[in-house]
């Protein structure tokens, strides 16, 4: 699961070699605040054997100033014991309950006293508070990088601009955790013969697979699915009513509710072959299109706001898809930095 | 815990009597939930219950709900904590989840450790679980944090000697 620092399988176990205890002379009771200093020496020790530029003289060094005192070997076991017991959880698990995102104690509270019900306010928190993290996906892009995943049931997944999933197939079911950014899933029938379902699991809800060809965007507050083949079915994840989604529509769903479908965006998978298509897109919002595809920034000045695109463009080479748009738009592309670029009505 | 006196326990039970069920509404009205109320209600007699000065207090209803908001603002951060901590679960595969026995020990580790690095500001709890979690080094640390090495230091300094402190 998770790399662990180098430094720290020193201080796993207790009974290494060069642990001196000085004998005959007790330490502090266990329990006892600690004197300054030393809590103060094993913080430091601690910052630098973790920092990941420790040293075999370190590491010498460490073992010294332990066995120098009776009170620093006291505070670097209490540091062990607070390590140690954090050292037993799979980190995966322990990042999404421990760094969930919260709002100050108090506000929350607060909060929920305003709400009334407490149940349905950490309902809804607990969806925008999603403890997944693109951190430890199977699999993953860059920005501006595409992939093309075979799974083991002849199912293909493509992974857009920075995005990442999970592969979880096993006897029951086969399942692909969409943790950040965007798939097309073009699914195969199930070589197993016992048709496992195949379902994407996003933080709103799941979408299962009712043999198709679908794309599926992580969206800031909602994930958004458009069926191209077959038709999915979607399960919000807050247990809402399911919805079924047929071929050439696209809805929004959260974690409450599936919103209504509408007619699907044309070109919705043309991502994969290395263009944006727009038909008549605001200006900003093909903007933050093409921003996923590329570092830095890209705004544009309010006259230019009001302007829409047509056309098709290519993803491959953001700086000719911007030069494309000064061809046909009445605007002009201004870029300070490689990172830094203004829109312009002319 | 210190053995209440027969007074004390007396003057705890009629506080109990005379308060139970409005501090029983004051927090399902916050809760939203009666079991949950019910619950916290009968842990805020516990704690009275052991606390010497119980016999003296003035305004026993802003005492009890002093204690009993103080009991609320951790059960929703363990419930908030439980509900990540299976969401986290449902996200993994189910041939890699941990046994049973094993999951419910986790959580109360989990639990322990939530309540100890409540106080931290985010960025800090964060550096310190990307230290001790993830094994990272302090400079991919400050590369996802978008902070300096010098600032990932201090945050997991700040954190341990939070810990070390509280242990």
């Amino acid at each position: 699961m998770a790399r662990r620092a180098g430094g720290m399988s020193d201080m796993d176990g207790t009974d290494g070699p060069g642990r001196a205890q000085e004998p005959g002379r007790p330490a502090g009771a266990a329990d006892a605040p600690l004197r300054p200093d030393a809590l103060a020496g094993a913080v430091d020790w601690y910052v630098q054997l973790t920092s990941g530029a420790a040293t075999a003289s370190d590491r010498l060094a460490w073992q010294a100033w332990r066995q120098a005192d009776p009170e620093h070997e006291r505070a670097w076991r209490r540091t062990e014991s607070i390590t140690g017991r954090l050292g037993g959880i799979p980190a995966a698990l322990g990042l999404a309950a421990l760094d969930r995102p919260r709002a100050p104690g108090r506000r929350r509270t607060l909060a929920v006293l305003a709400m009334g019900g407490g149940a349905a306010a950490l309902g809804w928190s607990g969806y925008a508070r999603t403890p997944w993290r693109a951190w430890t996906a199977d699999y993953r892009t860059g920005i501006g990088e595409h992939r093309e995943l075979h799974l083991a049931d002849g199912s293909t997944v493509v992974l857009n601009t920075d995005s990442a999933v999970d592969i979880a197939f096993d006897a029951a079911a086969r399942q692909v955790l969409l943790r950040a950014g965007e798939i097309l899933v073009q699914t195969a029938h199930d070589p197993t013969g016992t048709a496992r379902p195949f379902s994407v699991a996003t933080r709103a809800g799941r979408i299962t697979a009712l043999g198709t060809r679908f794309v599926v965007r992580q969206l800031d507050a909602s994930v958004r699915v458009q069926v191209l083949e077959g038709a999915v079915s979607i399960q919000p994840a807050d247990g809402g009513p399911a919805a079924l989604l047929p071929a050439g529509r696209s809805a929004h769903f959260t974690a409450q509710e599936v919103e209504p479908a509408a007619a699907g965006a044309p070109g919705a998978d043309a991502w994969t072959r290395g263009m944006l298509v727009a038909d008549d897109m605001p200006l900003p919002d093909f903007l933050d299109e093409l921003a996923r595809y590329r570092r830095g920034r890209i705004g544009c000045d309010d006259p230019a706001a009001r302007l829409r695109v047509s056309g098709a463009f290519p993803l491959d080479d953001t700086g000719r898809a911007l030069a494309l748009l000064e061809n046909t738009l009445p605007v002009r592309v201004e870029s300070a930095t490689r990172y830094w670029i203004s829109v312009r009505a002319r | 815990m210190p053995t209440a006196d027969p007074g004390h326990r007396q003057s705890v039970h009629a506080l109990y009597s005379d308060h139970h069920t409005w501090l029983q509404g004051w927090l399902r009205r916050r809760l939203g939930c009666s079991f949950d109320a019910a619950d916290l209600m009968q842990d805020t007699f516990v704690r009275v219950l052991h606390r010497p000065d119980a016999a003296a207090i003035r305004e026993p209803r802003s005492y009890l709900a002093t204690i009993a908001h103080g009991l609320m603002v951790n059960h929703l951060r363990r419930k908030d904590l439980e509900r990540a901590y299976l969401q986290a679960l449902a996200a993994m595969p189910q041939d890699q989840w941990p046994s049973a026995e094993r999951r419910a020990v986790l959580l109360e580790t989990l639990d322990e450790i939530d309540a100890l690095l409540a106080a931290l500001p985010a960025r800090v709890r964060r550096a310190f679980l990307l230290c001790q979690l993830e094994g990272l080094p302090h400079a991919e640390i400050a590369a996802r944090l978008g902070v300096s090495v010098s600032s990932v230091r201090q945050y997991i300094a700040r954190a341990l000697r939070h810990c070390l402190a509280a242990a």
